[in-house]
């Protein structure tokens, strides 16, 4: 008898403890994120910007006023070791839709900044005004998930005429055409 | 305005009619306005007359070159390093020769693209095997890659699946030609640009009229029909805006007055001339109608006093002062175009009003710079 008792004790205590325990594992999965990683909305990066959003930050007083006359990439300095930088920029400044660094490079620091090959007010800013190619990311800053999309997006703009360049000199060989002379 | 629309509209039924059956996929429909291209495929071979030496001396005239454009700083030298420029102390012999040498550079860098008729499609067939039908599903291209043959000249073949062997249409002999031997800047398929109306609209709004040239220069032979019919819509929307000022000193502004003289379409340009003040570039554009139309009355008039004009420097800003030479030979101009008003001219009283206006500007000149003499004490007459 007492055996039983106790038995029935011990089962009664588990089922409650089971209980408990599945009870706790529910509300842990609730609370989690709000306890312990919220999102600094700075640097939450899931949120698309739409394009038109950029292209009109990029004539605002806003832009004017953070980057003045000077090309996005002016004032950014890149954090390392030693005296020489290395010669390979971070791989992506995003990771998980978080910005993961704490000097997040010209583009990914600024949000409201879009690679796309319509906004040629941003992609003119990499291009050099000496040589007209594009700068290396050694110069710029930029990580190299975002230099890879630069360099699409200007190369689209080249090939959609949204960008203009000086196209290579073409030399004709008039005795090709003038037939007339050669018979 | 009025007059703009009257002279579009006239070209527009001359066009139409001599194409009415392709018009439907020509036409090139801008916010404002719709411009048909006309190509080069007419009877007439434009490039005997193109080339020949007169025709050439009058247009590279007419490009009234600005040294500061055309040398301006290109940024398409694939050079990572920029040079310095050099200063230099030099004696008069040595000057001259420096400034042949600049001009040979800038003759080289307004070499005028080519103007030709169409191509014909190439429909040559060498030979026809029976035995080889069905010997495989697609298509053998032989390419000739011989080093030192001209891309037009080479030899390019194909094999059908039913044996027959010919020689390859433009289309495959341009592809493989630039497979083999890559020409800088062109691309194996061709810009959106060119291909997409809306941009190519856009590109013309926002002017970007050397660049369009360029490149379809680079992309397009000058005997394809995409050429040309890209360069006859840039050169009538130059024609339509008057903006004939971002083409000069290029090497497209020859070919475009070519083209507005050889279609019938030179009173816009004349009438820019004539408000800008130079009267000898006028009279050099009736001696281009002459020559290529041959329907001016007093084309002789106009070709003997070119043979004047051409020692003369170019006149890149209007002149301060005269010497009697030059008023002399300015006369010369004004009657001829006078003349040339009265019996060629579709818009005569806008010609006649700039050439009065002119006159005026001009008596006001004469007045001064004789004023000036006398001042000086060099009295003429
Ligand atoms: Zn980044």
């Amino acid at each position: 008898m007492a055996i039983y008792n106790n038995t029935r004790f011990l089962i009664k205590r588990i089922i409650i403890a089971d209980f408990r325990t599945s009870l706790r594992f529910y509300s842990d999965q609730i609370d989690n994120p709000s306890e312990e990683q919220p999102v600094d909305p700075t640097k939450d990066r899931t949120k698309i910007i739409p394009l038109e959003t950029s292209m009109r930050y990029l004539e605002s007083k806003a832009y004017k006023q953070t980057y003045g006359d000077n090309p996005v990439w002016t004032l950014y300095r890149r954090n390392h070791k030693g005296g020489f930088p290395p010669k390979k920029t971070r791989r992506s400044c995003v990771r998980n839709g978080v910005i993961s660094t704490g000097n997040p490079c010209p583009i990914c620091r600024d949000e409201y900044l879009v690679l796309d090959h319509r906004n040629t007010k941003l992609l003119e800013q990499f291009i050099s005004d000496y040589t007209g190619q594009i700068l290396d990311a050694y110069k710029t800053g930029l990580c190299q998930k975002k230099h890879k999309e630069l360099l699409v997006a200007i190369e689209r703009a080249w090939d959609q005429g949204l960008l203009t360049y000086d196209v290579p000199f073409r030399k004709y060989d008039y005795s090709l055409y003038n037939k007339t002379a050669n018979n | 305005m009025s007059l703009f629309i009257r002279k579009l509209s006239q070209n527009n039924v001359k066009h139409v009619v001599a194409k009415h059956y392709e018009s439907q996929t020509l036409i090139f429909s801008s916010r404002k306005l719709s411009i048909v291209p006309s190509v080069y495929d007419g009877e007439k071979d434009p490039a005997p007359k193109f080339f020949s030496k007169n025709v050439q001396v009058l247009l590279k005239r007419l490009t009234r070159p600005d040294f500061a454009k055309v040398f301006r700083k290109r940024k398409n030298t694939d050079l990572p390093v920029l040079r310095t420029p050099i200063y230099k102390f030099l004696t008069n012999e040595q000057l001259e020769s420096e400034i042949a040498k600049a001009n040979k550079k800038a003759d080289k860098l307004l070499q005028m693209p080519p103007i030709v008729k169409i191509q014909k499609p190439i429909t040559d067939v060498l030979s026809k095997d029976p035995a080889l039908v069905g010997y495989d599903t697609s298509k053998f291209v032989f390419t000739d890659i011989t080093f030192g043959v001209a891309n037009e000249n080479r030899i390019v073949v194909e094999r059908d699946p039913d044996g027959t062997l010919q020689s390859c249409d433009h289309e495959i002999r341009k592809r493989l030609n630039q497979v083999y031997f890559p020409i800088h800047g062109r691309k194996i398929k061709e810009p959106l640009m060119f291909t997409d109306t809306e941009k190519f609209n856009s590109l013309l709004e926002r002017q970007e009229y050397e660049f369009i040239l360029d490149r379809a220069c680079i992309q397009y032979e000058p005997d394809e029909f995409t050429y040309q019919k890209v360069t006859s819509i840039t050169y009538q929307h130059v024609d339509i805006n008057t903006n004939y000022n971002l083409l000069r000193s290029t090497r497209h502004f020859g070919p475009m007055t070519f083209y507005l003289t050889w279609h019938h379409n030179i009173d816009n340009l004349m009438l820019e001339l004539l408000q800008s003040g130079t009267v000898r570039e006028a009279v050099l554009l009736v001696a281009l109608r002459h020559e290529l139309q041959a329907d001016v009355t007093n084309g002789d008039v106009a070709q003997t006093i070119v043979q004047q004009i051409l020692p003369t420097p170019v006149q890149l800003t209007k002149p301060d002062r005269l010497t009697e030479e030059d008023i002399q030979l300015d006369n010369k101009c004004v009657e001829c175009i006078e003349k040339y008003i009265v019996s060629n001219s579709a818009m005569k009283s806008q010609h006649e009003l700039a050439l009065q206006g002119f006159r005026e500007y001009y008596q006001h000149l004469i007045d001064l710079s004789r004023g000036l003499q006398k001042a000086h004490g060099k009295v003429s007459n």
